[in-house]
């Protein structure tokens, strides 16, 4: 009797659930990192953007113990090796060859953790879009937007295959040849391989921000052009509709204003909710990798008042490191970002 | 990630000959003709990776989200217009209901509407049995102000 109770509320509840003629639009869930942070209610954005910042920092605390404990050990191991370089007379460079290695042992450890994090949060990010797009795609297409949605969703999917592939198998990578290339000058104690270190660092940062640029280029002429073009199609709908039979033209527009309605607020609910996934799992592994290049920032600049310009220009490499892996992080949620709300935006 | 080790490698290389090949003629008179020389060498092996550009990938790759925007685009309208549809259908059939009833006249109406242009009234099926003069009169409500016309009024019933 229990069981049939509970099937006959199922299916109360199944039927009921089913709307009449609404445009059924849900943004996907969002990724299984982000749902700790994700906030009850997503009405209010801005309630919902507070809350989720909220969560995220109280997460921090642990990360945030972890740096200041690297960095203490770098600043105590540039102490000795300043001391060590004091009394040690004509074996200068090879106590600041030992310390080099010994501060670059510190923090590569953290350095490889943070760049996995970084890569995996692109990857994850890249995978929720995929699945965010195709949904914002047809609510904009509902609305009438049709040519409009589908050159959006061209760029966007093909800007995001191109940026996150290129992070996670050329760029991300790329880190480790640049802390290589850091350990060895800094080794050295010559410039030589420091021309090569900084062509890296440029290398990632104009390839970043020519791509960044390429997109907001093209969404945005792409978003003129082609809302023009949709709102010309809107327009001949309407006056279609207008030169009909009174009554039938009365229904025809109360029910494409009323499926326009309905869209309109699915359309915003997915696309505030797909926001709010997005950061929810960028947040965290980006404010882990800020912590991380503040320290070391930081730290840089206390070793600076009794370290070696060579230590410290490797403290600041590695500093450098977790400001290039911030940059591709937040590239690659800068583009979701912008693309979802380009959706949002509606025809013409 | 190989072909990256390899073109690094591979770039490396021409950058250590170049410069061992520079520093050995430095002092002979032709050292400013081989300076040109090995640094359009090392500008040759630097761009080689754009010899390797395959356009027509590039260009199947655009087309590939190219088709799946289309589709998903597709399926918006599709969605869009099934929701009106069940709309004007609801209403169209709600109007006829209330003019039977303003003729004394209990039926059910089945509305079809048009498939390929704009979703109009295009035919209905009426069932129930109605006097000759409120039929008369819904024939003419409906192919009046509903756009159907009588040969397309299904009676029944």
């Amino acid at each position: 009797m229990k069981q049939m109770t509970l099937l006959f509320a199922l299916l109360l509840v199944f039927f009921l659930a089913i709307p009449a003629s609404a445009v059924e639009i849900t943004a996907p869930e969002a990724p299984e990192s982000a749902k700790d942070h994700m906030p009850q209610e997503t009405d209010s954005f801005g309630e919902a953007l507070w809350q989720l910042l909220g969560s995220v920092l109280k997460t921090l605390r642990p990360d945030l113990k972890a740096a200041c404990g690297v960095s203490l050990s770098v600043i105590t191991a540039v102490l000795i090796v300043s001391l060590l370089r004091t009394f040690s007379g004509s074996v200068k460079s090879v106590s600041e060859l030992g310390g080099c290695v010994v501060i670059a042992g510190l923090l590569f450890r953290n350095a490889d953790t943070m760049i996995a994090q970084g890569t995996q949060t692109i990857r994850q990010l890249s995978d929720y879009g995929k699945l965010l797009w195709p949904v914002m795609t047809a609510a904009m297409a509902a609305q009438g937007g049709v040519t409009t949605s589908a050159a959006l969703y061209t760029a966007t999917a093909g800007f995001d295959a191109i940026l996150s592939s290129l992070i996670s198998r050329v760029l991300a990578p790329m880190i480790y040849p640049f802390l290589a290339l850091s350990l060895g000058n800094s080794a050295v104690g010559e410039d030589i391989l420091g021309k090569m270190r900084d062509l890296l660092k440029n290398s990632i940062s104009w390839c970043l921000k020519t791509l960044l640029t390429v997109f907001t280029t093209y969404m945005s002429i792409t978003g003129v052009v082609s809302g023009t073009t949709d709102a010309v199609a809107l327009k001949a709908a309407r006056v279609a509709i207008s030169s009909m039979v009174p009554v039938v033209g009365g229904i025809l527009s109360d029910a494409s204003e009323s499926v326009l309605v309905s869209t309109e607020l699915a359309k915003n609910t997915a696309g505030v909710y797909g926001i709010l996934a997005v950061l929810a799992a960028f947040l965290e592994p980006f404010f882990r990798i800020g912590i991380q290049y503040l320290v070391l920032k930081a730290t840089a600049a206390v070793c600076g008042l009794f370290g070696t310009k060579r230590i410290t220009d490797l403290i600041g490499d590695f500093s450098c490191a977790m400001g290039l892996l911030l940059a591709m992080t937040g590239s690659v949620c800068l583009m979701l970002l912008i693309s979802t709300v380009c959706f949002m935006k509606g025809v013409g | 990630m190989d072909w990256l080790g390899q073109y690094v490698l591979s770039v490396s290389a021409a950058a250590l000959i170049c410069g061992i090949v520079t520093g050995l003629t430095e002092t002979t008179p032709a050292k400013d003709i081989i300076r040109l020389m090995c640094g359009l060498a090392l500008a040759i092996q630097i761009l080689s990776p754009l010899g390797d550009l395959d356009i027509q990938a590039l260009e199947e790759f655009a087309l590939s989200y190219e088709a799946d925007g289309f589709e998903a685009a597709a399926m918006g309208e599709n969605m869009a217009r099934a929701s009106a549809e069940d709309i004007i259908k609801a209403k169209t059939e709600a109007y006829i209901l209330d003019k039977a009833a303003a003729v004394n006249a209990t039926i059910t109406a089945d509305v079809t509407l048009c498939q390929d242009g704009l979703p109009v009234p295009v035919s209905v099926s009426l069932r129930g049995s109605v006097s000759p003069y409120a039929r008369k009169a819904l024939e003419d409500y409906i192919q009046k102000e509903l756009g159907i016309p009588k040969e397309n009024q299904l009676w029944t019933g």
